[in-house]
């Protein structure tokens, strides 16, 4: 499996890419699973999020992507009558966005190793909690 | 008498012919796929490109972007009927599989208890296609309760003002199986993803006694990102 890329968040003025996929849950609660358009192997889930941290919590803000005839994806499609943002109140979890200089490649998911972790913890869509990690490889 | 027959082309002339068309057509099929990719797919190549080429060498982008791309327009070429062909089929089946939204549900028709069973168990099945096992099952529960427990609620209005907010057509849907002497219940399935990328997950679920109807997927255990 091909390295993955990452989703884009919007935090604290700036835009980090994060290495969690927040809107897998809800497409993953959906009664029959969506078909997106394949564009490339270093994108398996066939979209990218872009997102926002608004007072602690976390909102979809667009999405890019195409239906299987070639049309884009609008965020008012999976979300009708929401076509700027989508309060994320699916997802608990932890979000990570790799920071800093790239220690180690790996050509899987994403298994790279970078310099920080930048790790921000949410329940239903909230967040509660941050925390950077430094990373280290082993000798 | 026997005199040779004097073909109208020759060889050569048919070879040539050969690769023109093939010329033409591999020229037609190139910018079909261009067109069709100028909008959405070159737009993101553009800008992922950088980050997909992270870490690979100068000789591999070299192989990865020109010589193993020629390559294969040089073997398409030599069997442009195959491609021309296999082009059709796919542009035909593609026709056949349209995917209308909202999307139909297509779950639970058509298949017998052994299918069922292993999609339960198979690793590949997305949560939503899986079976909830009836030990899976945690505590009965009521319509009511669970609406009034599951209102969503947004300063920003960003969340509609229904049980399950952006999930309620699933919800929805699952009511709709709530038909008399049928039951809802809570479960938590300690099933993991393809990927290991969730240990757990959990939500409602519909049996009509022990027997499995329907159900939808409310929450991940999510193996920690702090341990990747």
């Amino acid at each position: 499996m091909t390295a993955q890329l990452g989703e884009d968040l919007m935090y604290q003025g700036q835009v980090l890419s994060m290495q969690t996929e927040p809107l897998a849950p809800f497409l993953d609660a959906l009664p029959e699973p969506l078909e997106f358009e394949d564009f490339t192997t270093a994108c398996w889930r066939r979209y990218i999020g872009r997102w926002e941290i608004i007072d602690g919590r976390l909102y979809l803000v667009g999405i890019k992507a195409h239906w299987r005839d070639g049309t884009p994806v609008r965020l008012e499609q999976l979300f009708p009558g929401y076509e700027q943002r989508v309060f994320a109140h699916w997802f608990t979890g932890i979000i990570r966005s790799a920071q800093g200089e790239r220690l180690k490649y790996v050509h899987m998911g994403y298994g790279s190793t970078y310099e920080r972790d930048l790790l921000l913890y949410f329940t239903d869509g909230l967040l509660f909690k941050t925390e950077t990690r430094h990373n280290t490889l082993p000798k | 008498m026997i005199e040779s027959i004097a073909w109208p082309i020759t060889l050569q002339e048919w070879v040539t012919t050969y690769f023109v068309v093939g010329a033409i057509v591999m020229t037609a099929l190139w910018s079909v796929r261009a067109s069709k990719q100028k909008t959405f797919a070159n737009e993101l190549a553009t800008i992922m490109r950088p980050r997909e080429d992270e870490g690979k060498s100068a000789v591999r982008r070299f192989l990865e972007r020109g010589l193993i791309p020629a390559l294969a327009l040089l073997f398409g070429w030599l069997v442009w009927p195959a491609m021309l062909i296999a082009r059709v089929w796919v542009a035909y089946r593609k026709s056949r599989h349209s995917y209308p939204w909202p999307p139909e549900r297509k779950f639970g028709l058509g298949l017998d208890v052994k299918d069922m069973e292993k999609m339960a168990d198979n690793l590949f099945t997305k949560p939503h296609d899986r079976v909830i096992l009836a030990a899976e099952r945690t505590t009965c529960v009521c319509v009511d309760g669970i609406e009034s427990v599951n209102q969503i609620s947004d300063p920003a209005g960003a969340v509609p003002a229904l049980p399950f907010g952006h999930l309620n057509g699933a919800w929805l849907h699952l009511k709709k199986q709530l038909s008399p002497g049928r039951d809802l219940w809570q479960f938590s399935s300690e099933r993991v993803g393809v990927l290991k990328e969730f240990k757990a997950f959990e939500g409602y679920a519909v049996f009509d006694g022990d027997t499995y109807v329907d159900h939808m997927v409310t929450g991940f255990v999510w193996n920690d990102a702090t341990d990747s």
